[in-house]
């Protein structure tokens, strides 16, 4: 007999990129469990996610993370419904290591398996801390590898109202980190870590309006860099006040 | 009555899955695939469970191939047999993709020879008593003059250096999952966690600031 939606128990597994995460999700907004084993450790000493160097970590953990998952849910294998994995995009060598597992455990355990798309996972996170909201929705998605303003006009039903033409949020991060400020992976981490010493007003840019054809976010990440290095030079900023400006920076203004 | 043993191989550009009941192969299916690894694998297990007119419970036991080989493709292989280890609570041979390849013949002696890429070669040579020594990894070139006069050489490496080898190629022999599934049967199964890959080449490691990614 079929559960209602409500009711529907899904073990999710994400390994995009350097972090190999197990949930299990009653409902789609119930989190019954949410392991999350990092790499920043393993990558620091390389100044970036090696793909290669994840890959190999994902497999090395997987069914531990799995594993954890289940005891943290305390449910019977029995009860769940689907297997779901992040299928793309990101690290192909590893997300191929969840989309494996995934395929394997729903054929052993004889349930569907489900692949999202990343992009789609990180609009659904919103659900978890808003259950009540209902499309139709826009919703602003910033995270390491994409950013971009979403029109959720339906579950399922997605268009894409503008992203940044160069880079992402968080490469704009790593990149300000590395060349600018001189620090080391996990650069992200550490620009919020200084940031607490620094002042908020260092540097601000005005949102732009649009190149290329891009329709509603069109700022460029290159901009702001020249603007960080133009204070850097003229101003001799310290790296404190860059680190506490550029989060507003990068995510306020040139989202806006 | 003997076991059912579930196989993959997947460290090479072709991707096998066999079933066998002790040393008699009931189904087994291959595809050479450039990239789709992980997209072949699951739907094979499903074919090859349904020709063995078996369901996926009815397995005691899995193999795998651990390379050496493809990163990529040994990782899908290695992931799908250690998760369904993992469901299943079964246990798991690992087998590394040179012995495979070397057990496909029964001639001795003989070289496995696998492609490594850039030039080089993971290569291991076996006689009547077994392996002669611990598989090499290096360039075709090298490794190559190694081998013996009379040697029968295996493996998509000797088919690709096959300029370096000479004459003892046999073209277009690969690790083969029923040779595997037979293999197994003879082998001491441990737990899937602790099958580990065998890469025998470090990974490269290049600033890659394009893919750090924070969700
Ligand atoms: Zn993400």
């Amino acid at each position: 007999m079929k559960k209602p939606m409500t009711e529907t128990l899904v073990l999710a597994i994400e390994s995009s990129c350097d972090e190999t995460s197990v949930a299990i999700v009653r409902g789609g907004t119930e989190v019954l469990a949410n392991v999350v084993s990092s790499q920043i450790a393993l990558h620091a000493e390389f100044g970036g996610v090696v793909p290669e160097v994840a890959s190999r970590a994902h497999l090395e953990l997987l069914e531990v993370v799995v594993g954890e998952a289940l005891d943290e849910a305390g449910i019977a294998v029995a009860d769940l419904d689907a297997v779901a994995a992040t299928h793309g995009p990101g690290l192909i060598g590893a997300l191929l290591i969840g989309v494996s597992a995934a395929k394997a455990l729903a054929l052993a355990w004889n349930v569907p398996y489900v692949g999202v798309n990343h992009m789609e996972g990180h609009l659904f996170a919103t659900f978890l801390e808003r259950p009540d909201l209902e499309p139709p929705l826009v919703v602003l998605l910033v995270s390491g590898g994409h950013t971009m303003l979403v029109e959720l006009r339906a579950l399922g039903d997605y268009r894409i109202l503008g992203s940044t033409i160069d880079d992402a949020a968080g490469e704009a991060f790593d990149k300000v980190a590395r060349y600018h400020l001189g620090l080391s992976c996990p650069r992200w981490t550490v620009i919020d870590r200084l940031a607490v010493e620094g002042i908020n007003t260092t540097i601000r840019v005005s949102s732009g309006v649009g190149k290329r054809g891009s329709r509603f976010l069109v700022q460029r990440y290159e901009d702001l860099e020249k603007v960080i290095n133009y204070v850097r030079k003229n101003r001799a900023a310290k790296n404190a006040d860059l680190a506490a400006s550029f989060p507003e920076a990068a995510v306020v203004d040139v989202l806006a | 009555m003997a076991e059912r043993t579930l196989a993959i191989t997947s460290s090479t550009a072709v991707v096998g899955v066999a079933i066998a009941r002790g040393d008699q192969v009931l189904a087994f299916e291959q595809i050479t695939t450039e990239r789709r690894h992980a997209e072949e694998i699951t739907p094979m297990v499903q074919r090859v469970l349904a020709e063995a007119g078996l369901c996926v419970a009815d397995i005691d036991r899995l193999a795998v191939d651990v390379g050496p080989g493809r990163f990529t493709g040994l990782r899908v292989g290695l992931a799908t047999i250690r998760t369904l280890a993992f469901a299943l609570k079964i246990p798991v041979v690992g087998v590394s993709s040179l012995e495979i390849l070397a057990a496909g013949t029964s001639e001795r002696p003989v070289m496995a020879v696998i492609d490594a890429r850039r030039g080089e070669v993971f290569q291991q040579r076996f006689d009547v008593n077994g392996a002669t020594a611990d598989p090499l990894v290096g360039p075709a070139a090298d490794l190559a003059a190694r081998g013996e006069v009379g040697d029968i050489i295996v493996g998509d490496g000797a088919d690709r250096y096959h300029d370096h080898y000479g004459s003892g190629v046999r073209i277009g022999v690969e690790p083969s999952a029923a040779v595997l599934a037979v293999l197994a049967h003879q082998r001491e199964a441990i737990e899937g966690h602790l099958v580990e890959p065998k890469y025998l080449r470090d990974a490269d490691v290049q600033i890659n600031i394009k893919t750090r990614h924070n969700s």
